[in-house]
């Protein structure tokens, strides 16, 4: 069902992904030995592990919820989402989970580590080279340059296609 | 006398001649007969004389007086013929006593004359004479006999031959008729007869001297004749000598003897046992000869045994020295393999001293090593709570780094949400997103150096891990030295240990060296005196041979060949005397020499 979701995210968010680049700041990150990157505006707040309660009967990628500052934050594990292999890098506790700003709620992604906030220049930014049967261009909004390195900025609206669509969500 | 007295006086003095007679009847024996023989009375002294009471012999016929035989002559009748016719008779008479014994009487008969001129009685007065009578006849006997065993022969005063005995012309072989009237001087040889000595024999018998000894003197025919002879003078009623007895014993036979006998003892006396006397001797002599052949055959075998012996004793004496000489051989092979010991024993007893010392250090280089190792296995367990301790430093160190890398990392996080939250504040928060640039560019530099504290402190964990255990090693090693080192004092204790054994046995062995070391010295001495008393007794032998020599004896070796030995004594280089210096030689370095044995002179045994 997850699946299904990401992929209608995917064909619904396409046209919205240019519109984004306000500050060209990304936050980048390490998930599964991979480099990402989100637009810093999505960001709400970075946090450090600290232990989820775990829901039953939870959507793919779920771990469960986190309370942060009196709100019920549900947390991804963006490793399982995104179909990175290798599993975990490192502990848990050594993980960071990131919060961003969905259009109705906010949810916790749990990455590896966060590693810079990067600035991206004109042609730093690179459009996903598209050849149609690539299901990963849905997910990944552009290229940045970054010290001889490509890092990929993943789209936030693809990734959570309900929430970003409509705002309904899962609640 | 009395008749005269009788006849001439008559009666005027009648009562004097009573007087007189009975003087006489006082100290002669007195008897009176009748014509016929018949006893008319008898005085007391001619009673004593034969024994009988008066009773007896009054009445009795005087032939009761005489022996028998005689009683019945015609002499005795005659006898009292006289008588009765007035003739008197006087003269040594042989009459029988009371109980036939024999009595000589110095008698006078006495016819006694009447006034008529007729005789009436016979008056006989006597004396005792038997002892008188006796000793002539004994006197007589022993000249008879002297003559019948010697020869006697008789000379005048001028030398004469006035009488000769059977004896002594047998002796001489000449006839009594040959020599009778002769002078002495044919019995003696010319020259002698010549000589002053002769006559002055002579003259000493002239002057009554009586000369005694053994002559040589001259037989018929020229024959010698030895005899033991003695000249007695002769002396007259006033002194004078009248004639020359010569009592003489032929021994010439005896001689003879005594000359073979003589030169027999002489050549005994010259050692000569071979001169035994086979001539029969006389008489007595006989005897003599026989024991002077059993002494010279005694004498024979005795030297004979004597030469053995002594042969036998020489021999025994080289025997013996040369066991002398054997033995202080081995005195002195003895004595030097001794000072050998000894020397090696103190060699040893020094070798085991060193050793005992040496032991000693060892055991205390031992105790300092072992001290030392307990030290250093304190050292090492310090060190070892000294890296405890560091790993226990570490540790919170790490903790620390542990909340400085969190610190670092909240840090970190919050200078990211910072940087978002000036993100999201546009132009507003531009500095502030420097600042919080900043702040995490700090987070990263206190993360990025606790995590190089942290790889140096796990560095140094690592570090101090293995050094501890090295160290535990060298303490496992220390303790397998210490258990080596306690060992190996164990191993000094017990050569200690031995080595005093081995000291207290030296001396012992020590000791009885110098025991041993006495004992042959006394050997030294004893062989020294041994020596001695063989060269005495070589010395003595050889004189026993000397004085054997003397001798000859029948059958016996010749002595020279018997000497060999004793004639050349100092040429022998193995004679007794070389041998008893060489010993005495030994025995004196020996003696005064205490460690003789390195001397080279001892090479030679």
């Amino acid at each position: 069902m997850a699946g299904a979701a990401l992929h209608d995210a995917y064909m619904d968010t396409t046209p919205a992904i240019v519109g984004v680049n306000v500050t060209n700041q990304f936050v980048t990150f390490t998930c599964g030995d991979r480099a990402f990157g989100i637009d810093i505006m999505k960001v709400r707040e970075i946090r450090s592990w600290s232990p989820i309660t775990e829901l039953p009967n939870q959507p793919h990628g779920a771990k469960g919820v986190l309370d942060i500052r009196g709100s019920i934050v549900q947390v991804f594990d963006l490793n399982a989402m995104i179909g990175g292999g290798g599993g975990f890098g490192s502990s848990e506790s050594g993980r960071v989970v990131l919060v961003v700003s969905l259009k109705n709620q906010d949810v916790g992604l749990l990455v590896d580590a966060v590693s810079d906030i990067i600035f991206a220049h004109g042609d730093d930014l690179r459009p996903v080279p598209n050849n149609g049967s690539n299901r990963s261009g849905g997910t990944v909004s552009g290229l940045v340059k970054s010290d001889d390195r490509l890092i990929a900025i993943l789209d936030l609206g693809e990734l959570f296609p309900s929430e970003a669509g409509d705002g309904q969500g899962f609640f | 006398m009395a008749l005269n007295f009788f006849g001439g006086a008559k009666a005027a003095a009648s009562q004097t001649d009573h007087a007189m007679l009975e003087a006489i009847s006082r100290s002669q024996a007195i008897i009176e007969f009748g014509l016929d023989g018949i006893v008319l009375t008898a005085n007391p002294n001619f009673l004593a004389a034969l024994g009988y009471e008066l009773a007896d012999v009054v009445g009795q016929h005087h032939r009761m007086f005489v022996d028998a035989a005689y009683a019945t002559s015609a002499e005795y009748r005659a006898f009292w013929e006289r008588l009765r016719h007035g003739e008197f008779d006087a003269g040594e008479y042989r009459r029988i006593g009371k109980g036939g014994k024999e009595v000589w009487i110095q008698a006078s008969y006495n016819p006694v004359i009447d006034a008529k001129g007729n005789p009436s009685k016979v008056v006989k007065v006597a004396s005792d004479i038997t002892g008188q009578k006796l000793a002539a006849a004994e006197a007589q006997g022993q000249l008879a006999a002297i003559s019948k065993s010697q020869a006697v022969i008789e000379f005048n005063m001028a030398g004469e031959v006035l009488a000769a005995n059977a004896n002594f012309c047998q002796a001489l072989g000449y006839s009594l008729d040959e020599i009778k009237g002769r002078h002495h001087r044919m019995f003696v040889e010319t020259a002698y007869a010549a000589g002053s000595e002769y006559r002055d024999f002579w003259e000493r018998l002239g002057r009554g001297e009586y000369q005694a000894g053994e002559y040589l003197r001259i037989g018929k025919g020229g024959k010698e004749v030895w005899i033991q002879a003695s000249y007695n003078p002769i002396f007259d009623l006033n002194g004078k000598p009248f004639k020359v007895v010569k009592y003489a014993t032929d021994i010439t036979g005896r001689k003879a003897a005594v000359n073979m006998l003589g030169m027999g003892l002489a050549k005994l006396a010259v050692g000569d046992l071979t001169s035994t006397i086979d001539t029969k001797f006389v008489g007595e002599l006989e005897e003599v000869r026989t024991a002077f052949n059993e002494t010279i055959a005694k004498f024979s075998h005795i030297v004979g045994r004597l030469r053995d012996t002594s042969g036998t004793l020489k021999t025994a004496t080289g025997e013996i020295l040369s066991g002398a000489n054997d033995l202080a051989e081995r005195t002195t092979k003895q004595a030097a393999a001794i000072e050998e010991t000894s020397a090696a024993m103190e060699q040893l007893a020094s070798t085991v001293t060193d050793n005992a010392k040496r032991a000693e250090q060892a055991n205390s280089k031992a105790r300092q090593v072992s001290q030392t190792a307990e030290e250093t296995g304190e050292v090492m367990k310090k060190s070892n709570d000294a890296m405890e301790r560091i790993s226990s430093s570490s540790s919170k160190i790490s903790n620390i780094i542990g909340m400085i890398d969190d610190i670092a990392f909240q840090t970190n996080l919050l200078a990211l949400n910072a940087s978002v939250e000036a993100a999201r504040a546009g132009d507003a928060g531009k500095g502030f997103a420097v600042v919080a640039v900043e702040v995490r560019r700090l987070a990263q530099s206190a993360a990025s150096a606790s995590s190089e504290v942290k790889v140096l402190i796990e560095q140094s964990a690592t570090e101090v891990t293995s050094g501890s255990r090295l160290v535990a090693d060298a303490t496992n090693k220390l303790e397998a030295m210490l258990a080596g080192i306690r060992e190996s004092a164990s191993l000094t204790d017990s050569i200690a240990e031995a080595t005093r054994e081995q000291s207290n046995a030296i001396s012992e062995v020590s000791v009885a060296i110098r025991q041993m070391d006495e004992m042959t010295q006394h050997n030294a001495a004893l062989v020294e005196e041994t020596n001695a008393a063989i060269e005495q007794t070589e010395s003595q032998a050889n004189e026993l041979d000397r004085i054997v020599e003397v001798f000859v004896i029948e059958g016996g070796a010749r002595p020279q060949t018997r000497s060999e030995p004793a004639r050349q004594p100092t040429a022998n280089p193995n004679g007794v005397k070389a041998q008893q210096a060489k010993v005495k030689s030994a025995a004196r370095s020996y003696l005064s020499n205490g460690n003789a044995a390195i001397k080279t002179d001892w090479s030679e045994f």
